[in-house]
């Protein structure tokens, strides 16, 4: 079933098509607020609150424009900058393995210290992500999500294929540059 | 030598792919195969580091779902422009013009019947 069956299905009054939309793109979602940096918590309220809106505006939303996720990843990417803003924090460095299982590492590994080092290295890698401005991390994060093209990236930002392109490099050498930086 | 280095580390920094061509000259250029290799183990690092981010906790859909059922269901397109105050008010000039119209029209033919350009004298 396509995007655009369930949502004629869920204009034409059955709620419940609205469901397999949320299982589909739920945890794409939850990973981009996370590399956008919400703890579990926060990101939770941030992914109901983009599909309830997304639900409300249902109706206003044209296939014509852009795909569905593209239009549910721009509600939430304006929400999770409206969050941050008000709040009046960059949003916490976070390890969410800490939120939820007691530092369980869900990741399979051959050996305790070579968990360890991942997990290290991945605090660092999101750690780096967080200090990247605003634009640029969305965009990253948006990229390295890995299921969305070029195309639907540059229609949620509103920027050109090439804008998206450039963005990524430069996100990319300011990472690079900050975790050579935290490894010195 | 160094136009083709600058072209295929941009490429490799931006992620795009890289030809064959190109593939033989990282292969063979000192520089180009470090950025390779650091760019790589970078979009690795960057892969996993997203990759542990906060998992869907058991009953999300159940929730949102709960939160959609105490919604107004959601109007068709039609609906939701019909609904529109400014188009409301905007009909509801047009009928009033109308009306008002039609009403000076009667009133015109029945008190002056025989004035009318053409007409009869």
């Amino acid at each position: 079933m396509d995007d655009g069956f369930l949502i004629r299905q869920v204009l034409g009054g059955n709620r419940n098509a609205f469901r397999l939309l949320v299982i589909r793109y739920q945890r794409t979602l939850f990973r981009f607020l996370g590399g956008m940096g919400f703890e579990a918590a926060a990101a939770e309220e941030l992914a109901q609150e983009a599909f309830l809106r997304a639900y409300r505006s249902l109706a206003e939303y044209d296939p014509g424009k852009a795909k569905f996720s593209s239009w549910l990843f721009t509600i939430a990417k304006h929400l999770a900058l409206n969050e941050a803003a008000r709040s009046h924090r960059r949003v916490p460095h976070l390890d969410w393995q800490e939120q939820g299982s007691e530092g369980e590492l869900r990741a399979p590994s051959p050996s305790p210290q070579e968990a360890l080092e991942k997990a290290e290295r991945g605090r660092r890698v999101r750690q780096a992500i967080q200090k990247l401005p605003d634009f640029l991390r969305g965009t990253l994060v948006l990229a390295y999500l890995r299921e969305l093209s070029m195309q639907d990236i540059a229609d949620i930002e509103s920027i050109s294929v090439g804008t998206v392109k450039s963005r990524i490099s430069r996100g990319k050498e300011l990472l690079r540059a900050t975790l050579a930086e935290s490894e010195e | 030598m160094e136009s083709t280095c600058n072209r295929i580390q941009e490429r490799i920094v931006a992620g795009e792919a890289v030809d064959e061509t190109g593939q033989a000259h990282v292969m063979a250029c000192a520089s180009c195969g470090q950025v390779a290799a650091e760019y790589l183990a970078l979009d690795s690092a960057i892969t996993d580091g997203l990759a542990d981010g906060p998992e869907v906790p058991d009953g999300f859909a159940d929730r949102v779902m709960a939160a959609v059922a105490v919604e107004p269901a959601t109007p068709s397109r039609i609906q939701r422009v019909l609904g529109r105050r400014w188009l409301q008010v905007a009909l509801a000039n047009i009928g009033l013009a109308v009306a008002v119209t039609n009403l000076l029209r009667f009133v015109l033919s029945t008190l002056l019947p025989t004035v009318s350009l053409g007409g009869a004298p």
